[in-house]
């Protein structure tokens, strides 16, 4: 009876009905489109800096990432490894070795962080093979693969040799003298500074230790939580491990997604503002309107908190239809732009592009497919519209028929 | 009158001692190193809460301004050389077969993992010169009756340590023990030496025991297994370019 009524009162003025459907409509597809764009971003941001270097979650002994040193380095035996393995959501684990040196060709020295990796492990992980500036990412016992910047600090290139000075494992010194297998470009500006790539054997061998390993790296599924792995891997390992996210290891990533975020979120509460206030005026127009027809319904025996139903129900018609529309209408659009991402070189000009690609993204960023940013903004109009049908019922509550009735 | 001669009588007292205590510093400081020069053979331990590296070295030294070490076992760091030429510190190592001088910036770092910095090694300050000592107790230790002696740094001295205070005992002038402390009067590290041997006639504690006191269990030993005194030795082991012949 209350949804009969209240049908065919939005039917009953289809112009009044519509603008209140489009003005929630826009807002809603402006917000939707433009978080979409913001997290997708985001995702593609965290990928990428996430994929290139350091993987989602990584474990190391405990007190290793406060005292990064090889005597804080880890034994790293079969059982642990199939026990990571076992954990949900890890989809691919690879060792690491990293470790300080100094890096010196010629008169010239420089600081660098070696990396013992595993090659054929190495690439379910990180794309670093596809990152090869010249020579070959297909590494040998005893050869390095140098990040861009270090072979233009020394100006030098492949078959060149350079010489690692640092300190080994537990009191060993650790000097050796490497030829330069490849260049690398790890589209990162600091990486490129310091990354240096050997063999894990290699690197052992440098450090005069067989059997240690500073970080595990775990790949995990896509779009499984990270933080669930973190909490599982808890409950199986022991003290002497420590667990961390990218959150942790790469806190700036988070931070610039944090301060990104609100910038976006700022922007959609202006755009809350406009569609409240446009919701807010239809409804007051309505209230004041239909006077006269709150005042016959009361009169003639209808109860006001029906009568408030009735509006309560109306408004919420009116604003689930422009919801619903903006999210039939963006979800398609999200998922074009994510299978085909948005080039940005069509938006932002080649200037922005190139500094993009330095950085070491691709200027396509698909947009985000994800369920919440729909489903939270219109949790945020539904809640609004309740709010705003206050003020009618607040009218209903001290309506004096008799007064209404007199035009 | 009599008040004047007191601080007169005093001045001169102090004078005196603290001369004698400079005159044993110089004697015991002779004893190691020899009037001429001195070669030893040593097995130097580092100790660590988790583990222990264990190295032998040889060395040769003249004087106060020219040492020489060669590394012989582990055998992974066999013939890394460090010499000391006056106030510098160069480093061989020959699995690069670079010679290195050691930059200011590296001077604090430790020598070899042991808790021992570049700039000890080099230890420019000289006792008679850069202190004030006193000697200001006798105490024994370990059996021995020894002088308690203060070194405190003269102000424009190149020395770390707000204070050093050295045990020597009274017969053979061996260096005790040495308390370490930094310009804060707090103590940082204790050296103590045990085990006295006969080496070629001069009795000398064979091992020696450095304690950093700001980080647990860690400690290095130092036995020495062959101490000769005023050899002689070929001037080029001192040589920067001479370090990869050493052995």
């Amino acid at each position: 009876m209350i949804f009969k009524i209240a049908w065919r009162n939005i039917y009953r003025n289809k112009k009044r009905s519509l603008i209140t459907i489009t003005s929630v409509f826009a807002a809603l597809l402006l917000i939707i489109l433009m978080r979409a764009l913001q997290f997708g971003f985001y995702d593609k941001l965290i990928e990428t800096v996430v994929e290139s270097y350091a993987g989602y979650v990584e474990i190391h002994a405990d007190g290793f990432w406060d005292n990064q040193s090889l005597d804080n380095s880890m034994q790293v035996d079969q059982q642990l490894l199939d026990d990571i393995q076992s954990v949900e959501g890890v989809e691919n684990i690879v060792q690491r070795l990293q470790t300080f040196s100094l890096i010196s060709v010629g008169e010239k020295t420089k600081g660098g962080v070696i990396n013992g990796i595993n090659l054929s492990e190495e690439q379910k992980i990180t794309d670093w093979n596809k990152k090869m500036v010249s020579g070959s990412f297909d590494l040998r016992d005893n050869e390095i693969i140098i990040a861009k910047g270090i072979a233009e600090f020394f100006d030098i290139s492949e078959n060149d040799t350079l010489i690692l000075y640092g300190q080994g494992y537990r009191g060993m010194m650790a000097a050796g003298k490497y030829p330069v297998k490849g260049v690398i470009d790890l589209k990162n500006p600091d990486l490129n500074k310091i990354g240096l790539f050997m063999t894990m054997e290699s690197v052992r061998n440098y450090v005069s230790s067989d059997e240690i390993s500073t970080h595990i790296i775990i790949g995990k599924e896509k779009y499984y939580d990270e933080g669930k792995i973190v909490e599982d891997l808890g409950l199986i390992l022991s003290d002497d491990y420590e667990v961390m996210t990218w959150k942790e290891t790469l806190p700036e990533i988070e931070q610039t997604i944090t301060a990104d975020s609100a910038g976006g979120l700022i922007m959609a509460f202006i755009l809350y503002v406009i569609v409240v206030f446009g919701m807010f005026g239809t409804v007051l127009m309505m209230t004041e309107e239909r006077k006269y027809e709150f005042g016959v319904l009361i009169s003639i025996g209808m109860s006001r908190i029906r009568l408030f139903g009735i509006i309560l129900v109306e408004t919420i018609v009116l604003s689930m239809a422009g919801v619903v529309l903006a999210v039939m209408f963006t979800y398609p659009i999200s998922i074009y732009y994510n299978i085909n991402p948005i080039d940005m070189a069509i938006l932002m000009g080649d200037g922005a592009v190139q500094m993009i690609e330095e950085m070491g993204f691709s200027p396509m960023i698909p947009m985000s497919i994800s369920w919440d940013i729909p489903l939270s903004h219109s949790l945020v109009i539904f809640i609004f519209s309740l709010l705003i049908s206050i003020y009618p019922a607040i009218k209903i509550s001290k309506l004096n028929p008799v007064k209404s009735m007199k035009v | 009158m009599n008040k004047v001669l007191l601080i007169f009588i005093t001045f001169f007292y102090f004078n005196a001692y603290s001369q004698d205590a400079t005159t044993i510093l110089k004697k015991s400081e002779e004893k190691i190193r020899g009037i001429k020069s001195s070669y030893t053979e040593m097995a130097i331990t580092i100790v660590r809460p988790k583990w222990k590296k264990e190295m032998t070295m040889k060395g040769w030294s003249v004087g106060e301004d020219y040492f020489s070490s060669v590394v012989i076992t582990p055998v992974k760091e066999k013939g890394t050389v460090f010499l000391k030429r006056e106030n510098e510190v160069w480093n061989y190592v020959p699995s690069i077969e670079r010679t290195i001088k050691l930059p200011p910036s590296m001077m604090m770092q430790n020598w070899m993992g042991t808790d021992f910095t570049n700039d000890d090694l080099v230890q420019r300050s000289s006792i008679s010169d850069d202190y004030t000592n006193t000697i200001i107790g006798n105490e024994e230790i370990d059996g021995y009756a020894c002088w308690k002696i203060e070194l405190i740094p003269n102000e424009d001295a190149p020395v770390v340590w707000g204070k050093l205070v050295m045990w020597i005992d009274k017969t053979d002038y061996m260096q005790l023990k040495t308390e370490f402390y930094d310009e804060y009067e707090d103590m940082v590290s204790v050296m103590t030496s045990n085990q006295i041997k006969d080496f070629n006639g001069k009795k000398l504690p064979s091992i020696i025991e450095y304690v950093p006191l700001d980080e647990d269990g860690n400690k290095t030993i130092i036995e020495r297994l062959v101490w000769q005194f005023d050899i002689d030795i070929n001037q080029r082991y001192f040589l920067p370019s001479y370090m990869k012949n050493l052995r």
